[in-house]
């Protein structure tokens, strides 16, 4: 009927024959056509609960029985960590107790900052105050601390470390912020990458306002913190948890670490180079620039650097590669259709 | 500083570009893979007797799901969508298996995004409903005809109202800055409650805004009808404006009623409904599905029909009207076309 399930071509064809029977014969009435329906599937006999342990580890459930005992237990798995998902502003995040103190995990990106007041609303409505503790931006993680009293709802922290691919995760947040009316939406998928470093990878769909909220294994601890995304559907990424359990007391005194730069800044002239046909051309020289102090003009073409000929983007970048910022680039420019070689300072761009 | 809400989506958006051009909408093969799919072949069964493939003018649009011998409901704007311009009703036929049969349009809702088809000489069998609505977390299954399900996923959620509050507003910059009006939109909330260009929003339902990231946070959280007290600056003075939030930023097109604007993560979505919000009640669950896959029912472990897909509506998101809701439906939907001409007002 639909398209993408090529290899199902012969089953599908029975099947619909099938319908198409029950379709095409004439004058019946319901009753009738009930006895030539399929047997509703039967309610299975439960399985074993090394079993269930078995699926729920990974492995794929073969069949309704399995389908049945695994829904039982994500619907008690739902109904035991929603009350510790929260909503913070667009994001969400989850609420955990360490030495007797409410915290919410939550993503670097969300926080941002130490010291900054966060208002956090809880599944059922009710809103606490909280204050921004540390955040670490190289693996997205940050903890909040509540100043709310009372005896809030907490889920248990669990180890990242010990996943496995192919094991079945739960995942709850807000996408798209919260909306009144709808309690955090559960979705169930897989552990697809277990990096040593980075992140962890699962096939729970995200969208934006998920960031912060947790990824739970199947005892509902705390093992992920969602994170990013890309265009790829199954490509859903979450910071493992374990990055916040080592880092713990550097996070709840306020340390906050930024983003490592990623590679080396890119090396320029410090103007304006066009790519066309043939060599590049030195499109505007401004007056005070140091490539025009170094006697370089508006208009000049560049044909070599530093003895290598140039025709492309990619061979100046090439050779920018063995430079530093502030070295001085020996050059040779084409103006009035003469070769005139300069010394040109290297610049650090954008 | 940047405001948490949009560095959430601006960092979902710069991955976004990092990665290659998006490829086809691609199921993840463990969680939706054929092993498990293969799992669910008996919750289908019955199902698949009532589903059906619709198409306008020969094209599959969407699929169908049969509530009567000769009668299917479908997801309504996915059949008008190519023929909106030619001012022409596309002919419409539902196949099952080599089966086709010829249908007229009996009548719509498009608030659901509803249509009803009446099948000439069919008797097909109707769907199994299923009343109750299972607890969060309940395994669902999409068929399609075939031998397995379409796609498989949980319920997401209890059903909620599915409809977005509007204030009627736009800002100047998206992120990173003061909440002021660049636009306050004709026939909008904020219009009717005296907003003004140029006013900066420091106040909304008690709460002080200073980003225009919270300031849309806010609105989110509330229902279309709500009354919002708003204090804006204005020259300097503090005003307060008492709005009720409307529906909608602008008001709704033919075809293209309550679907809101995209929020520049086209990229990550992957394909959505074109109509995908404004519904009265949804259940929310996160099978993976392509906008010409809705229009079909979608069954528990029971393999009775919960509900009819309505609308893939996020990345994260598709959206079914609950059995009782589609019941409703067709219910009036009858009524109504028992009083009129058949195929009027299409």
């Amino acid at each position: 009927m639909t398209t993408g399930q090529n290899r199902l071509v012969g089953a599908a064809a029975a099947a619909m024959l099938m319908a198409g029977l029950a379709a095409q014969d004439p004058g019946q009435g319901p009753g009738q056509t009930r006895s030539k329906l399929p047997p509703p599937p039967a309610t299975a006999a439960a399985i074993a609960p090394e079993r269930l342990a078995e699926i729920l580890a990974g492995d794929d459930p073969a069949n309704l029985a399995e389908l049945q005992a695994m829904q039982t237990h994500v619907q008690q798995l739902v109904a035991k960590v929603l009350p510790a998902t929260v909503s913070l502003p667009g994001a969400s995040g989850v609420l955990v107790r360490r030495d007797g103190t409410s915290y919410v995990l939550c993503a670097a990106h969300v926080t941002m900052m130490a010291d900054r007041r966060i208002n956090i609303t809880l599944n059922d409505g009710k809103r606490l105050r909280g204050t921004s503790l540390g955040a670490n931006h190289r693996n997205d993680v940050s903890l909040v601390h509540i100043d709310s009293l009372g005896d809030h709802p907490a889920a248990e922290i669990g180890k990242s470390a010990e996943l496995k691919r192919g094991q079945w995760v739960l995942m709850l947040g807000h996408p798209s912020g919260k909306k009144q009316g709808r309690s955090a939406p559960a979705r169930l998928g897989r552990i697809l990458r277990v990096p040593k470093t980075g992140y962890l990878v699962t096939d729970c769909t995200m969208q934006a306002g998920d960031s912060g909220g947790p990824l739970f294994d199947m005892q509902g601890r705390v093992v992920g913190i969602n994170s990013r995304i890309n265009a790829n559907l199954a490509m859903n990424m979450h910071a493992p948890v374990d990055a916040i359990v080592n880092e713990w007391d550097d996070l709840r005194k306020g340390k906050v670490t930024q983003a490592r730069r990623r590679g080396r800044p890119r090396l320029t002239f410090g103007v304006e180079l066009t790519y066309g046909e043939g060599c590049p051309v030195f499109a505007d020289v401004p007056k005070d620039s140091g490539a025009a102090k170094a006697g370089l003009q508006k208009g000049d073409r560049l044909l070599e650097m530093d003895g290598t000929d140039i025709h492309s983007r990619w061979s100046v970048q090439r050779v920018f590669r063995d430079f530093r910022s502030g070295e001085i680039i020996p050059i040779v420019v084409a103006r009035d259709g003469g070769g005139i070689e300069l010394k040109v300072p290297v610049v650090a761009g954008d | 500083m940047t405001s948490p809400g949009t560095t959430a989506l601006a960092i979902a958006a710069v991955i976004a570009t990092l990665t290659a051009p998006l490829t086809a909408q691609r199921l993840s093969t463990m969680s939706q893979g054929d092993a498990v799919r293969k799992a669910y072949a008996s919750t289908v069964l019955r199902a698949n007797l009532s589903v059906l493939s619709v198409h306008a003018d020969g094209d599959q649009r969407v699929l169908g799901t049969c509530v009567a011998p000769d009668l299917v409901v479908t997801k309504l704007s996915e059949l008008s969508a190519k023929d909106r311009l030619a001012k022409k009703a596309p002919s419409l036929t539902c196949k099952q298996g080599k089966e086709t049969w010829n249908a007229t349009l009996l009548g719509f809702d498009r608030a659901s995004d509803i249509a009803l088809l009446r099948l000439k000489d069919a008797k097909l069998t109707p769907v199994e409903w299923q009343l109750a609505i299972p607890k969060t977390g309940a395994f669902l299954a999409t068929p399609n005809g075939e031998k397995w399900p379409l796609g498989v996923g949980i319920l997401g959620a209890s059903p909620y109202q599915h409809t977005r509050a509007f204030l009627g507003i736009r800002f100047a910059n998206a992120e990173d800055a003061r909440a002021e009006l660049a636009e306050v939109v004709e026939h909008g909330a904020a219009r009717a409650a005296g907003l003004l260009v140029g006013d900066v929003v420091v106040e909304f339902a008690g709460d002080k805004i200073e980003w225009t990231s919270e300031l849309r946070a806010r609105i989110g959280q509330c229902q279309p009808g709500d009354k919002v007290a708003i204090k804006v600056r204005r020259d300097g003075k503090e005003l307060s404006f008492i709005a009720t939030l409307g529906t909608n930023n602008s008001p709704p097109r033919s075809g293209q009623n309550n679907s809101p604007p995209r929020s520049g993560q086209e990229d990550v979505w992957g394909d959505l409904s074109v109509v995908r919000s404004g519904f009265q009640q949804v259940l929310q669950h996160d099978t993976v599905l392509k906008p010409k896959d809705c229009g079909g029912p979608v069954v528990d472990l029971t393999g009775k029909v919960l509900g009819v897909n309505i609308a893939r509506a996020g990345r994260v998101e598709t959206l079914a009207l609950p059995a009782a809701t589609v019941q409703k439906l067709v219910k009036k939907l009858l009524a109504a076309a028992a009083k009129k001409s058949p195929g009027e007002g299409y």
